[in-house]
């Protein structure tokens, strides 16, 4: 991204644009997410019952470990693209191998979680509200794995290539995607663990 | 010296992300406020923490203003709806007809 502060920043046009392709494609992400989360709460004003009761089932603690593992793993990827800047290839790698063992726990707990699921039959055609359910976090575990996959892609690339004309644009690209990630599990959280949380049926 | 400042920024941005997710799990288990109270409040931390990644973690601070906007837009519209759809579809009561 062009950066006012960080000459090194935006010094070859194809960097810029490579930064301006993945910044075209997390807000389209975004907005495809945003259109899911009105059908989630148009959807669930129809059915609030079973869509509150379903909410219980869920467990917040988890909801907010995955948001804590989602914000340090980018904490550690913004310390990798200031390394890169500066050319510090050593800290570099050391700070995406952090992020992507962070990362990690993300999916050990959805496994938890979705396990757990399973063990009790829920699946995504038990009701409206699980539907949703498996496909939001789903479309957000993808995204995850995605983004996985681009931290061992960068840390891979930067072995041999961390000096190419190329390689700040992709570690600054792979960034970005990986903060979106977090982006959208701020805002899947309190829609699928908190709106129903504190309801009971009516006596 | 650049570097140094934008790192410094964040980890503020990390430290109030886990202080509102802490904040946020008080919310969510504690007893006497309205659901109505409750919900918002959450939704309004929920936008802050969201605005901090765009700002520090994504750096659309130091961006082209439309970059900056349309992110920012979409955090505040995607809370907006959530929120504006819960308030006018009943949700606000304290108990649902089963």
């Amino acid at each position: 991204m062009e950066h006012s502060t960080a000459p090194t920043i935006g010094a070859s046009r194809d960097q810029r644009d490579l930064v301006s392709g993945i910044l075209v494609f997390i807000i389209a992400d975004l907005i495809v997410f945003g259109m899911l989360f009105t059908g989630f709460m148009v959807d669930r004003s129809k059915e609030l019952a079973v869509y509150n009761q379903s909410a219980n089932t869920l467990d917040y603690h988890l909801g907010l470990l995955n948001l804590l593992i989602l914000v340090t793993s980018g904490l550690c990827v913004v310390f990798a693209v200031t390394a890169a800047r500066e050319g510090r290839l050593t800290a570099l790698r050391n700070w995406i191998l952090a992020a992507f063992v962070i990362g990690a726990g993300f999916g050990v707990s959805k496994a938890i979680e979705y396990g757990d699921k399973f063990a009790h039959d829920i699946g995504m055609h038990t009701n409206p509200f699980y539907m949703y359910y498996f496909a939001l976090t789903g479309a957000h575990f993808l995204h995850f794995l995605g983004g996985m996959g681009a931290l061992a892609f960068i840390w891979f690339y930067s072995l041999r290539h961390a000096g190419a004309p190329d390689f700040r644009g992709k570690i600054e690209a792979v960034g970005l995607y990986w903060h979106m990630v977090d982006l959208l599990w701020i805002l899947i959280f309190p829609l699928l663990y908190v709106l129903g949380l504190q309801w009971q049926p009516c006596p | 010296m650049a570097a140094m400042s934008l790192n410094r920024a964040a980890i503020l941005t990390w430290a109030f992300l886990v202080c509102a997710s802490i904040a946020t799990g008080l919310l969510i288990g504690g007893k006497g406020l309205s659901p109505a109270i409750v919900v918002s409040l959450i939704l309004l931390i929920a936008v802050f923490k969201a605005r901090m990644i765009v700002l520090h973690y994504m750096e659309l601070k130091h961006a082209p203003l439309s970059w900056r906007l349309a992110f920012e837009l979409w955090v505040v519209a995607a809370a907006a709806l959530i929120l504006g759809i819960w308030l006018f579809t009943g949700s606000a009561a304290n108990c649902v007809a089963p």
